[in-house]
């Protein structure tokens, strides 16, 4: 079930007043039963899955934290096996095929081999979520939990089940056993940024996506409208993610519960290694927690944390997708960032020369350029279907060196008149909402004053109704997270 | 940012209104982003501009209908006022939708029923467009609601199908031609000859599976007309001539058997109406401009023979302009 359809509009109504009027017990019963129900309303089978998930960490974590004292190899062994499991079933769903195509590669009678297996939605975030949880209680962050109801909960939650943002059990069990009192507020606050989402995802990402398609889809274009749509994609799936994250936040909100930030203007950063930091936050706060430390983090001598950072990156790039561009995609943010890590004396230097803002800002400037440039750069090895689409495109802008730029056709890709404004003015909207968050002021506001409020709602959902990418004939796009 | 109660219940209004507010305006936006439609059926927009119980005549089906019927030239001929409410490909239900909002405006003497939509399916590919182009009111719903799967979820929200138009809509080009003038008929132009064979040919699509369910529909024309004082006349066009005799047949029997209506076979008179197998047809289902003319010339016989008188308060000027610009539109 997609949040942007009419189906879940009548499904989230119906939640909500399940949520608020039914007491503790059945309140909690009622969300696990609609966690279900979205996820296993394209494929009912699945639910299975997410079971054997929830019920294996579960017991795992049960018998990690159980009264009578184990040795710590044996605390070890259960958290060791109970991991295989999970990431058995992830590599299983995920990674045997492109395992078997390696592999036939070198052992040539394992060539052809083909495994038909169904890529369970969210299984990345669900998998992450329980695995996340196991470490906690085996470090004794956190209690393991007893109810297996409000465990069942937390694995399955519908805001967060295909796309994130990865829960943490530690802050989310506390939320769900205390009772959720019905707050105005938060309710309009959370619908707020559920349309706000709708409106990055269905007006900006999905606009953004029909020009990107065309081109990726094999439309012949210059060299300059080659760089105009690497750099659009930057926009789109930023759009696309933090539309999907703000959505499910905002409905997460609008029940009276947290759960984490995903982005925190990523855009704005002037460096790589602070783009990562404000990027799809929930998932790098779980690799630093539970790979890059664990590896020894930035304690262990700079070449050791170098390594650490490619590692960590090349994993976080498999964890996108069973190719190898993604692993491209990975080292290259990784190799941008230990770069950056290497001159970090060098820069220091030259900033601290830079006194007064005539000098500063062209500086931080030229350095956001260069920043969202990189970005962009390795967001076309995440984009490229393949290696060979990755090769033809370089190859493709390279190709300004002989015959030059060529002119900026975005009409060619699907641009409409009108619509560059519309981009231009919902982009400037969207820059307005994240700088606000950058300076730690929330659009949130809004929710306790009532006129504004209501025409900011009504403008929000006539802008995704009339200038979104929706409804029959079109060619309305999957959050492009939703792979993963 | 607690919100207290009291002041929940000053907002409960607000949040009524904004809701409230929210509906109206995406469906007008839907509407008006529509592409406005002057022919070729569903033309709702110049149907209530008629003054309100000025036709006398009414003309309800398929494209068979909005294709072969003028009735500027009914006028011409007789005087009587009439108008084309077919709709592309108009199932029987969406007939039966279509005569209960017309009927809303207009209160016609006699509503003349092409037959076809008798053998036609739950979905013949047009009902977005027959139901998008009703006015709002419960009978758009009651005719979505009839229809395929997801035509009720349009009636409701028809920006869903037309919001991409917003691009188009600044240099949208204006209709070729004026829907007021033409009253619902649509003038086509080309003329394929057709043979007695590709006439003949069986269309494909006629089947029995939902025949009943059309006659109930039929059923309920008849006697709404009944109730309502209107004559219902069911008519077997002389295009249907790709029906089967024994099709034709079955259909004539159950609408003549139906309370209050008449059933008439026009399938044979092709010679006797004067068309031209060589010049007036359009393609095998529809007759071009000369053929219409002569189809709409034995109507205003008919009508003629029924003793229908026409309707004294018809703006005879507007009447008038309509049949001159009939004229200057074959002439151009």
């Amino acid at each position: 079930m997609s949040f942007t359809t009419f189906l879940f509009f009548g499904f989230f109504t119906l939640i909500l007043l399940g949520w608020y009027l039914l007491p503790g017990r059945g309140r909690r019963f009622w969300l696990l039963a609609a966690n279900y129900v979205f996820y296993m309303w394209s494929m009912p089978a699945l639910g299975l899955l997410l079971l054997a998930t929830t019920a294996v960490s579960y017991g795992a974590a049960r018998w990690i934290g159980s009264p009578e004292p184990l040795r710590v190899g044996q605390r070890r062994a259960i958290l060791t096996a109970a991991c295989l499991i999970h990431f058995g079933l992830l590599f299983a769903c995920k990674y045997l095929q492109m395992t078997l195509d390696l592999l036939g590669r070198i052992v040539p009678g394992a060539a052809g081999i083909h495994v038909q297996l169904l890529l369970p939605a969210g299984i990345s975030f669900f998998t992450f979520a329980a695995t996340g949880y196991l470490f906690d209680v085996w470090r004794g962050r956190i209690q393991a939990e007893k109810n297996f109801l409000d465990y069942a909960v937390f694995v399955s939650f519908f805001p967060c089940i295909l796309a994130g943002p990865i829960g943490q059990a530690r802050s989310f069990l506390p939320q769900i056993k205390t009772r959720v009192r019905f707050d105005a507020a938060a309710l309009k606050g959370g619908l707020l940024r559920f349309a706000w989402g709708m409106v990055q995802k269905l007006v900006l990402a999905d606009n953004l996506g029909t020009l990107v398609n065309a081109a990726y889809g094999g439309q012949i274009v210059t060299p300059l409208t080659w760089i105009a749509v690497i750099l659009l994609y930057s926009l789109q799936i930023y759009f696309d993610f933090a539309g999907y994250s703000n959505m499910a936040i905002g409905v997460a909100q609008a029940m009276g519960l947290r759960v984490p930030e995903n982005f925190n203007a990523p855009y704005f950063s002037t460096s790589v290694t602070s783009f990562w930091k404000k990027w799809h936050m929930s998932l790098t706060g779980w690799f630093r927690e539970y790979l890059y430390f664990p590896l020894g983090g930035s304690r262990k001598g700079k070449v050791r944390t170098c390594l650490n950072i490619l590692t960590v990156f090349a994993v976080s790039g498999l964890w996108h997708g069973a190719a190898v561009h993604y692993v491209v995609w990975g080292l290259l943010n990784g190799l941008f960032q230990v770069w950056e890590r290497l001159t970090a004396s060098a820069r220091n230097r030259l900033e601290s020369r830079l006194q007064g803002p005539a000098l500063r800002w062209p500086y931080l400037a030229l350095r956001w350029a260069l920043t969202y440039c990189l970005i962009s750069l390795t967001w076309l090895c995440f984009r490229a279907e393949n290696l060979g689409q990755l090769r033809f495109i370089l190859g493709q802008i390279l190709g300004l060196f002989r015959s030059g730029f060529g002119g900026l056709d975005l009409r060619s890709l699907g641009l409409k008149p009108g619509m560059d404004t519309m981009l231009l003015i919902c982009g400037g909207a969207a820059v307005l909402t994240d700088a606000l968050r950058a300076r730690g002021r929330s659009p949130q506001r809004l929710a306790s004053t009532v006129l504004p409020y209501y025409l900011v709602m009504i403008a929000l959902l006539v802008t995704a109704a009339v200038y979104g990418v929706y409804g029959e004939g079109f060619n309305p796009q999957d959050f492009v997270y939703f792979k993963y | 940012m607690k919100i207290k109660k009291r002041r929940l219940l000053y907002e409960l209004p607000v949040l009524v209104m904004a809701l409230a507010g929210l509906a109206v305006l995406l469906f007008r936006l839907g509407c008006w982003l529509m592409p406005e439609r002057t022919t070729y059926g569903a033309v709702w927009t110049s149907y209530l501009q008629e003054e309100e119980n000025s036709v006398d005549v009414l003309f309800l089906g398929s494209s068979r209908v909005y294709c072969d019927v003028i009735p500027a030239l009914i006028y011409e001929k007789t005087g009587v006022t009439s108008f084309v409410n077919a709709g592309p490909s108009q199932t029987a239900s969406l007939t039966y939708y279509y005569l209960r909002q017309s009927l809303r405006t207009q209160h016609p003497k006699y509503v003349f029923v092409e037959a076809s939509g008798l053998y036609f399916g739950v979905n013949e590919g047009h009902s977005k467009t027959n139901v998008c182009y009703m006015p709002a009111s419960v009978n758009r719903l009651l005719a979505a609601a009839a229809c395929e799967d997801g035509i009720l979820e349009l009636a409701i929200y028809p920006l869903q199908e037309f919001h991409y138009r917003i691009y188009e809509k600044a240099n949208e080009e204006v209709p070729a031609w004026d829907g007021t003038m033409l009253c619902g008929y649509t003038p086509l132009d080309e003329a394929k000859a057709q043979t007695e064979r590709t006439l003949r040919l069986p269309d494909v699509r006629p089947g029995n599976e939902n025949y009943l369910h059309n006659l109930d529909y039929f059923r309920r024309i008849a006697a709404l007309c009944r109730s309502e004082g209107i004559v219902c006349v069911f008519f077997v066009s002389p295009t249907m001539a790709d029906y089967t005799d024994a099709q034709i047949e079955r259909l004539l029997a159950d609408l003549r058997a139906l309370p209050g209506a008449a059933a008439e076979d026009w399938t044979d008179l092709i010679e006797e109406i004067g068309i031209d197998n060589a010049a007036d047809w359009f393609d095998s289902l529809h007759l071009n401009r000369k053929g219409a003319e002569k189809f709409t010339v034995f109507l205003s016989d008919y009508l003629a023979e029924l003793g229908l008188k026409p309707t004294s308060g018809a703006d005879a000027a507007l009447w008038l302009s309509r049949v001159n610009y009939l004229y200057e539109l074959y002439e151009n």
